[in-house]
């Protein structure tokens, strides 16, 4: 091969890179075999390439999986979206207090609940009772009502009892 | 310098240990994510602190990945090896992290001041061997810093693409699926990568 060939130097670092296919990588060790000058520069680039080896190798440290790892688990709570392509992470309520303000709730319905059939209760109960008997109870004052009309308090009632003016003495003579 | 050989099953990811772990973080194991941190931690962190230069930031940035992987864990749907999805999201946000920092970092190679070796080490050295000076050995840390320095002079996407290429041992298709490129600028990437380490290191084989 002649060296005056245009040199492929992309075709060069695929072959160090084992990228060319079959054909490609014999023309280019034909191309090699012909030219001491292209050896020459496939030697410079093997040699620089080398070169990276001198860069030191960092190295994650010792509590990096489990920094990560209780990072991982707050990304579990539930996530709020901000604003477009972000999102806020809230830490949900403790299950407890939840748990607490749920059974408040249910205490408070039944209790209401109970009330009102109280005092559903109670109105029946007061429809159920016999008129009739009510009427019974209140006659002796249903009796006198005209009478007690004209009285003007119980005060003068009790005043005319103890004034002794109806003793015995019905009327006079 | 064999590579990694290339898919040519379509299928062949499946048969990938770390696509079945993920797959058994997708249905809640937790113990499998966490083998996949300690697997993946150490490649991660290393590819990140040549971007970044910058160890805390580095591991800031892994875990950012790995947060990002398991909130993705109910979508999961594996279409390639899982080291390539993986290095596809360091990718993007070790993009992110350079854009935003672009404005602030400043690039010393060619300043008058700063540097753990001083005033412009790249300059020093080349002087030593340019005859100007007494040539010596260079000992390791300077070698170390004179090839970082070197790096440095790559943009982004050359730096990444010889970093996977490099200490990954990723195939060019697995790079352009990392990268999100074509397999040719894969190919054009990692020739001016090399081309210009070897031009600036080339004094000092």
């Amino acid at each position: 091969m002649s060296s005056d060939q245009p040199r492929n130097t992309e075709n060069l670092i695929a072959y160090l890179d084992g990228e060319l296919n079959d054909a490609s990588a014999a023309e280019v060790e034909q191309q090699l075999a012909g030219d001491p000058s292209l050896r020459r520069e496939i030697e410079q680039l093997t040699r620089t390439w080398e070169l990276l080896d001198v860069l030191p190798s960092p190295r994650a440290s010792s509590e990096f999986t489990s920094k990560t790892m209780t990072a991982i688990r707050t990304t579990q709570a539930p996530v709020v979206t901000g604003t477009e392509g972000e999102s806020t992470e809230v830490v949900p309520a403790r299950p407890t207090a939840r748990v607490l303000r749920q059974w408040l709730l249910r205490l408070t319905g039944l209790a209401g609940l109970m009330f009102v059939a109280f005092l559903a209760f109670q109105g029946a109960a007061r429809r159920e009772r016999d008129p009739v008997d009510e009427l019974l109870t209140e006659l002796p004052v249903i009796e006198r009502l005209d009478q007690y009309r004209e009285v003007e308090s119980v005060e003068f009632l009790k005043q005319l009892q103890t004034s002794g003016l109806f003793n015995g003495q019905s009327r006079r003579e | 310098m064999p590579a990694v050989s290339p898919e040519t099953d379509q299928n062949a990811w499946l048969r990938d240990p770390d696509v079945q772990r993920m797959l058994r973080v997708r249905e809640g194991d937790e113990a499998a994510f966490a083998e996949l941190v300690e697997a993946y931690q150490d490649r991660v962190i290393g590819i990140f602190a040549h971007m970044l230069q910058d160890q805390q930031a580095a591991e800031d940035l892994a875990q950012d990945v790995f947060l990002r992987i398991y909130r993705a864990r109910e979508r999961y749907q594996p279409t390639a090896r899982f080291a390539t999805w993986l290095f596809r999201i360091a990718n993007n946000l070790a993009s992110n992290r350079l854009r935003s920092l672009a404005t602030r970092r400043e690039v010393n190679l060619k300043g008058s001041d700063s540097g753990p070796l001083g005033a412009r080490p790249e300059e020093q050295l080349f002087l030593e061997k340019s005859g100007l000076m007494p040539t010596r050995q260079l000992d390791r840390q300077e070698m170390q810093q004179l090839v970082r320095s070197a790096l440095e002079t790559l943009n982004e996407r050359q730096k990444m693409a010889l970093l996977l290429n490099k200490f990954e041992h990723m195939s060019y298709a697995d790079i352009a699926a990392a990268m999100d490129l074509s397999v040719q600028a894969v190919k054009s990437l990692l020739t001016r990568a090399r081309e210009s380490l070897k031009s600036r290191l080339e004094p000092f084989l």
